[in-house]
């Protein structure tokens, strides 16, 4: 089947359109480029920022002196960077987390010019100084709507890029999908700027949004950029699993750090964070520890009939809840975002809730520079696409200052480059390959159903890469992949060949950076022979200093992959001595435990 | 084995084709879905698309209330498909006061 094209012609072309991608968009507008912003969903309805419930954090000084907050002075943009690295595990770019602090106040200034509500400040686990400003992801969204309406900026909704057009090792544009009409898109652009968000979707269980499918760490992949730091995707601990219809939704975890207090309940009533955590427990632990215990006790036979812990609150006096609904904004009237809990059989006075680790957010991605540039000429990446900040795992509130931070300046050193380049060829033949390949699984009469890729995928992602892993489980994924790629990704065939809307042929674009990132987390996690941050190796259960200071580098190099080691290297934060550490928390022995 | 229980909805469907058609003689077909616990609007949707017809379309970003995209017309009312449970003999239809892109995707 023929399609028709549709050629643009772009300064600037944006990938995603949230947090990162529109604040990236402004930058454009301000030197007055011809920007475009293409997004998989609708601008203001799609992607991870809008379902940020939220802390966003800066040094706690700028909170105090900033915006009015109860921050304490003593706190700088080193004291916040050293927390980072610390809970970062010290896999962190120090070029990275220091653009990162030192430029959070301001860009969150402007958002409040522009009308983003700030509607409290807290302290959350891993921060010596409250941070937090609390605001939502939707106020943000609609300050960004709000700084967006002031430029001529272009939005292409219900459009998927799925690969970087290169020349000469250059990124010179994109190739893609306008969904809404089944065409196909070449846009020759000067610069590309990433905002694809993570890779998520990789678990079936997951709090990220649908189109996180990592297409954009995959097409930076592709065009020969490195990435860093892939084997730590964070888990949030207490999400839901049951019911199906909420599964990944994250309340239980909320009152569990924050509100009334969750207990985390094994299959015999155990609060097993005990063992795990003792002083901090639910309240205080952090997520990749959290994450840990959770999964440790599921892998133990300890869990419940749908896979998961049980969190309850139901030691708290009715009162208590009913006081805390009705006073506290994030679950007011025992309704969460907008799910009514007690229609939905979720009442906490009742019943308690089966939840576990869900996918949260992708620590690695794309390597950035503190300018948002990747290693290849042309490109940019801002916001959970990139890697380099968060290292091993990221704490909480630091997501939302990232997308900020990093549009605003991947976005600035983009524009600037822009106007000092003209625009590149196209190679007609890499156009021509791209086009084949996106519209092969349309034209395919029959052969592989694009859902049953995604499930093959997801489960072995579950079972064999979740927050604990080990040797054998690692090569028994590889293996699964490998028969993944070559007996289903050639074959995909979509049942329905609709041009407009074709949600199944959009699954079908979207196994292709599934498949492409569970490999490379896969191969990085067993490289890493230790245990650090958000990844937890069973065969290697200690923090090993002396041999892994070191990053995890992956590139492809014409058309292999190649995994790399490169020592972290810091001047302002003095790296841990001791040689061996047991894992995070202080009285860790996994044998007793599991 | 016990029966699996099911539900009859009604589901709008535009007419296959171009851009151009999208608007000419749209309908609400009927579908017998399987009911799951405390399954949601978007759970149907999910089903219908999955196992009975890969054409139909809708939108789907968040599933936990927050983007707000999902928004159809569920007897006669806008609401999010994803917080919103199902019931057997439920009428869903694209959102009122937005154009059809097809199906219960709406440009909004």
């Amino acid at each position: 089947m023929s399609r028709r094209r549709r050629d643009i012609e772009v300064d600037m072309l944006i990938v995603g359109s949230e947090g990162a991608g529109s604040r990236a968009a402004i930058e454009g507008g301000k030197l007055g480029l011809k920007t475009l912003v293409a997004t998989k969903g609708v601008f203001t309805k799609c992607g991870a920022t809008l379902t940020a419930d939220m802390d966003c954090d800066v040094p706690s000084k700028d909170a105090k002196e900033v915006f009015g907050l109860d921050g304490d002075v003593r706190d700088t943009v080193e004291n916040f960077a050293a927390d980072m690295f610390e809970e970062g595990k010290y896999m962190n770019n120090e070029e990275v987390v220091l653009a990162h602090c030192s430029n959070a106040a301001k860009y969150f200034q402007e958002l409040v010019e522009w009308g983003m509500k700030i509607t409290g400040f807290t302290q959350s686990p891993g921060h010596r100084y409250p941070r937090g400003i609390v605001s939502s992801g939707r106020s943000m969204m609609n300050a960004l709507k709000r700084g967006v309406s002031g430029y001529e900026i272009d939005f292409a909704e219900h459009t998927m890029v799925t690969d970087l057009l290169t020349w000469e090792d250059r990124v010179v544009g994109a190739v893609g999908v306008d969904v809404r009409s089944g065409e196909f898109l070449v846009i020759r652009a000067k610069v590309v700027v990433l905002a694809t968000g993570g890779a998520m979707r990789v678990y079936p269980i997951t709090t990220a949004p649908e189109e996180l499918t990592g297409d954009g760490i995959v097409m930076a992949y592709e065009a020969g950029a490195e990435l860093v730091d892939m084997e730590f995707p964070l888990f949030l601990p207490a999400c839901l699993y049951w019911p199906e219809s909420m599964s990944g939704v994250d309340f239980p975890y909320i009152f569990s750090s924050g509100g009334v207090g969750g207990w985390w309940l094994n299959r015999f009533g155990e609060r097993f964070m005990k063992k795990w955590d003792p002083v901090r427990m639910e309240m205080g632990t952090t997520r990749d520890v959290a994450s840990i215990a959770q999964h440790a006790e599921i892998l133990a036979g300890r869990g419940g009939p749908h896979g998961g812990i049980w969190v309850s609150l139901k030691h708290q006096p009715a009162e208590i809840i009913d006081y805390s609904a009705a006073t506290m904004e994030w679950w007011k009237g025992l309704r969460y975002g907008n799910f009514d809990l007690v229609e939905f059989g979720m009442d906490p006075r009742e019943v308690a809730y089966e939840a576990g680790p869900a996918a949260h957010y992708w620590n690695g991605g794309v390597k950035v520079n503190g300018r948002g540039e990747t290693t290849v000429p042309g490109l940019y990446a801002a916001g959970e696409v990139q890697g380099g900040t968060m290292g091993a795992n990221r704490l909480s509130g630091n997501a939302i200052t990232e997308c900020l931070v990093f549009g605003a300046l991947a976005g600035k050193t983009a524009a600037e480059e822009a106007r000092k380049i003209s625009m590149s060829e196209v190679n007609r033949e890499q156009v021509d390959r791209f086009y084949e390949r996106i519209y092969g699984p349309l034209n395919q009469k029959e052969g592989v159903d694009p859902y049953e890729m995604r499930r093959r995928i997801q489960e072995t992602a579950f079972a064999n890469v979740g927050p604990i892993r080990n040797e054998d489980g690692l090569k028994r994924c590889l293996e699964d992949l490998r028969k993944i790629q070559a007996d289903l990704l050639p074959f995909l065939a979509t049942k329905t060949n609709e041009k407009i809307y074709n949600r199944e042929w959009v699954t079908a674009l979207e196994n292709r950076p599934l498949l492409r990132v569970l490999e490379i987390v896969t191969r990085a996690s067993l490289l890493r022979r230790e245990s650090r941050g958000a990844m937890y190796r069973q065969d290697y259960p200690e923090t090993d200093n002396k041999a892994w200071l070191k990053n995890v580098i992956v590139r492809n190099r014409k058309g292999d992959m190649e995994l790399t080691t490169r020592d972290v290297v810091t001047r302002m934060i003095s790296l841990p001595r001791r040689e061996k550490t047991e894992y995070s928390v202080p009285d860790w022995e996994f044998e007793k435990k599991v | 084995m016990a029966k699996k229980s099911v539900i009859q909805v009604q589901v709008y469907r535009s007419p296959g084709g171009e851009v151009e058609d999208i608007d000419k003689g749209g309908k609400y077909c009927e579908y017998e879905v399987e009911y799951k616990d405390r399954m949601t609007v978007m759970n149907v949707c999910d089903y219908i698309h999955e196992i009975m017809d890969r054409s139909l379309a809708y939108y789907k970003s968040c599933r936990i209330g927050k983007c707000t995209g999902c928004v159809m017309e569920v007897d006669g009312k806008n609401r999010l498909a994803c917080t919103t449970l199902a019931k057997g003999g439920m009428k869903i239809g694209p959102a009122r006061g937005y154009p059809v892109i097809r199906d219960l995707v709406v440009d909004l």
